[in-house]
């Protein structure tokens, strides 16, 4: 029972398009957004005014990726420039969490960050790579 | 080194290594692709081969069946005189 559950999931993951999934998914990511919520004198106003940046640029992803989710190649466009923007923020975080190592240990909420944020690069670059490998063998079937 | 300066390094790398690593799978998915359709394309020529071997042994059985038959007729039609002319030299026989 355990077994045929696992088949089941599995074939879902492997099997099923996940378009709709990625529909409720960049709903709620475009929803989360700070910059809908909060203007760029409050990020100002805390020192970080790049982060309002960022966050607009990642504004910007999930309305191309709602825009064109009936568009596969422009919605692997969208979600690489996503993944881009989200690589670059997980790895200013890695950095800026190994420069800062001497005067703040590496903590457990570090830790926890790291492995979040980790884990949804490999989500975008998972979905991306479906993307991409459904492309390819479209344009296969057509040669 | 800048942070940021150092981040955009990185993620370049990160990015350029993901594109190159795609672009190798993709030659491998391509490859594999083209060996199929060959050992398909061999696969068809082979079919299309005893299928016309198929269809020469099936004419030559038609052939075979009728001179088989043929030979029959005539098996039967010597068999039948033979008996005609066992009989015949058994009445000479009694007649002497």
């Amino acid at each position: 029972m355990i077994k045929s559950y696992f088949n089941s999931v599995k074939e879902t993951l492997l099997y099923f398009d996940f378009q709709p999934l990625l529909f409720f998914w960049v709903v709620s990511d475009f929803l989360n957004n700070q910059v809908l919520w909060t203007n760029l004198s409050y990020w100002e106003s805390v020192g970080q005014a790049n982060t309002y940046w960022l966050y607009f640029a990642y504004l910007f992803g999930s309305i191309g990726m709602l825009i064109s989710i009936n568009d596969i190649k422009w919605l692997s466009r969208f979600i690489s420039y996503y993944l881009i923007l989200y690589l670059f923020s997980t790895i200013r975080y890695l950095v800026s969490v190994y420069t800062t190592v001497d005067t703040e240990p590496f903590t457990m909420v570090d830790f926890k960050n790291i492995l979040i944020t980790c884990w949804y690069a490999f989500m975008w670059i998972w979905v991306l790579f479906k993307l991409k490998k459904e492309m390819l063998n479209k344009s296969m079937r057509y040669e | 080194m800048n942070e940021n300066i150092l981040t955009v390094i990185i993620t370049a790398i990160t990015v350029l290594g993901g594109a190159g690593a795609w672009k190798f799978y993709e030659f491998i998915i391509r490859n594999k692709a083209v060996k199929n359709k060959e050992d398909l394309a061999e696969q068809n020529i082979y079919r299309e081969d005893l299928k016309a071997r198929v269809d020469k042994l099936e004419s030559d059985k038609d052939a075979c069946n009728n001179s088989l038959l043929a030979m029959s007729i005539e098996l039967a039609s010597i068999k039948v005189r033979i008996e005609f002319v066992e009989k015949e030299n058994e009445r000479l026989k009694y007649r002497q």
